[in-house]
């Protein structure tokens, strides 16, 4: 258990599930580095939104944020439109996560459905009986992105927000992956229909190029009500999940996409040719 | 790979059809089979407890009807005596899924023969063992 | 437009509705696979490849067999499966299968 951050500005709404009113418990994430960089774990009940391009690792994160809350004793669900659940349980297996099991346990559901059956608002919504289910904690929607494809341009912030506002109002912590082309400038607003504004925490995930290979960078753009380390940090894809390493200490201008090594480890580099040289 | 295959060869760039098992030597002939016999076996588990459930799937092994799969007609045969018609739709999953497996496209409108189908997959099998 | 009937039915009986097609034998794989599958019958046609003309009526056997479940969101009609029935009629084939000798005439 973390200590609690005093929010900047409680509205009543923030008071339902200030760390204040719970106790001041976070959501951990299970990924050990994760929760030191968000000072203990997401805040209860917030919206993160997870956002990156095709193949940064959301799907991984988001499965392994389930996965070690199921192992904290709170139960989840990962909504999904485009793949069916059956890849989902690949993918999982191949991490050692038996989900079809974790099902049989009726600790955790994926739900594939067409995202305008999720919008359908009703006393028998769809959100409603796959909450009723298992009384998850915890729920993931892969992607918020696809939205976009049933709902006009301008009704996508105030879909968004009703979805977001009816799982605060149900405790759900929830994890909105969003489909991002990129994500540059250092700016909060990683997608282009204003929802940045709507969730309370933004990570965000980017591939970079360094000294020619592929590496992975991890940034939290936003957390409101807590402090947060603000480092770009490298992770990777184990067989275990995602690992989060060191911060790119040495580099500067990844968010822009041209890094390029800081001017004191120049120096240094030189410096060290410098000295081997004269050896 | 989506490939055309024809019932009993393969397409040389020279017109001639000659299956492709022929012209492996013994080694790659026996490493090839295994290799189908495997993924086959794999397949038809996978099929039948997808479409009826571990505990059918279990019962089925204990039977010994997991036994045959090599063997299509037998396969065929033992099938036919504990699903009747059924048998036909659940090797049309199977086949299905072989084909997914080894890229080769399936037509829910031609007529259906699992032994030939079975010799298709296997031709594609080989194929890919000798592109090794 | 589709009703659920719950009748007692023989192993036999379920074994060939549900393999009574080869149609039948996709959407069985197809909410086995993703048993958390929830959609309308125009998106489950969709994933296995047909129209919705070539599957509806697949839909309604399995329906009044009562392995998938209907019910209404908002103004749409869609199905899912009912794991609980889904279990207790697989549990009915299986100990019909158990009968059985391989090999003997059907």
């Amino acid at each position: 258990m973390s200590a609690a951050h005093p929010k900047t500005r409680a509205s009543g709404f923030d008071k339902l599930f200030s760390s204040e009113a719970i106790g001041g418990l976070r959501v951990k994430t299970g990924i050990v580095e994760l929760d030191e960089m968000l000072r203990g774990g997401f805040m209860p009940g917030d919206a993160v939104m997870l956002a990156g391009s095709a193949g940064t690792g959301k799907t991984t994160l988001a499965l392994q944020y389930l996965v070690n809350g199921i192992n904290l004793g709170e139960p989840g669900i990962y909504v999904t439109f485009e793949e069916l659940p059956d890849q989902i349980y690949r993918d999982a297996k191949n991490f050692g996560w038996d989900l079809r099991k974790m099902e049989e346990e009726d600790k955790f559901r994926v739900i594939c459905t067409s995202p305008n059956l999720l919008l359908e608002s009703s006393d028998d919504s769809l959100l409603e009986d796959v909450l009723r289910d298992i009384q998850p904690r915890r729920l993931v929607i892969d992607s918020l992105s696809h939205l976009e494809m049933f709902v006009k341009r301008d009704d996508m912030r105030m879909e968004a927000y009703r979805v977001i506002r009816y799982l605060k109002t149900r405790g759900v912590s929830s994890l909105l992956l969003w489909e991002s082309p990129q994500i540059s400038g250092g700016s909060f607003s990683v997608t282009d229909v204003g929802l940045s504004f709507l969730v309370d925490c933004i990570v965000a995930l980017k591939p970079v190029e360094i000294e020619s290979a592929m590496r992975k960078a991890l940034v939290i753009l936003k957390m409101r009500g807590s402090d947060h380390d603000k480092r770009l940090r490298e992770f990777e894809i184990t067989s275990a999940g995602i690992k989060i390493e060191s911060a790119f200490s040495n580099y500067e201008g990844i968010i822009s996409g041209s890094p390029r090594k800081v001017a004191s480890e120049k120096f240094m580099e030189l410096f060290r040719g410098a000295s081997e040289k004269r050896k | 790979m989506a490939s055309r295959v024809n019932e009993s060869g393969w397409n040389s760039p020279h017109g001639t059809l000659e299956p492709v098992s022929r012209s492996l030597s013994p080694d790659q002939r026996f490493a090839a089979e295994n290799a189908f016999s495997s993924v086959l076996a794999s397949t038809i588990r996978e099929a039948v407890g997808d479409a009826l459930g571990r505990n059918v799937l279990e019962i089925l092994t204990l039977k010994g009807l997991l036994d045959a799969t090599n063997n299509s007609k037998e396969f065929d045969s033992k099938l036919r005596s504990l699903f009747g018609n059924g048998a036909a739709v659940l090797e049309r999953i199977v086949v299905k899924d072989l084909n997914r497996k080894l890229g080769i496209r399936y037509d829910s409108e031609a007529s259906f023969d699992y032994e030939k189908s079975l010799e298709t997959a296997r031709e594609v099998c080989f194929v890919e063992s000798r592109l090794k | 437009m589709f009703r659920g009937e719950q009748t007692e039915v023989s192993g036999s009986e379920i074994l060939s509705t549900l393999l009574g097609s080869e149609v039948r034998g996709d959407l069985l794989v197809l909410f086995h696979r993703n048993p958390g599958l929830i959609d309308t019958v125009d998106g489950v046609a969709r994933r296995i490849g047909r129209t919705t003309v070539a599957i509806i009526s697949e839909v309604r056997e399995l329906l009044e067999l009562g392995v998938l479940k209907q019910k209404r969101i908002g103004a749409s009609e869609v199905v899912y499966l009912d794991r609980t029935k889904d279990r207790e009629l697989l549990e009915s084939v299986a100990n019909h299968l158990k009968t059985l000798k391989v090999g003997e005439e059907r």
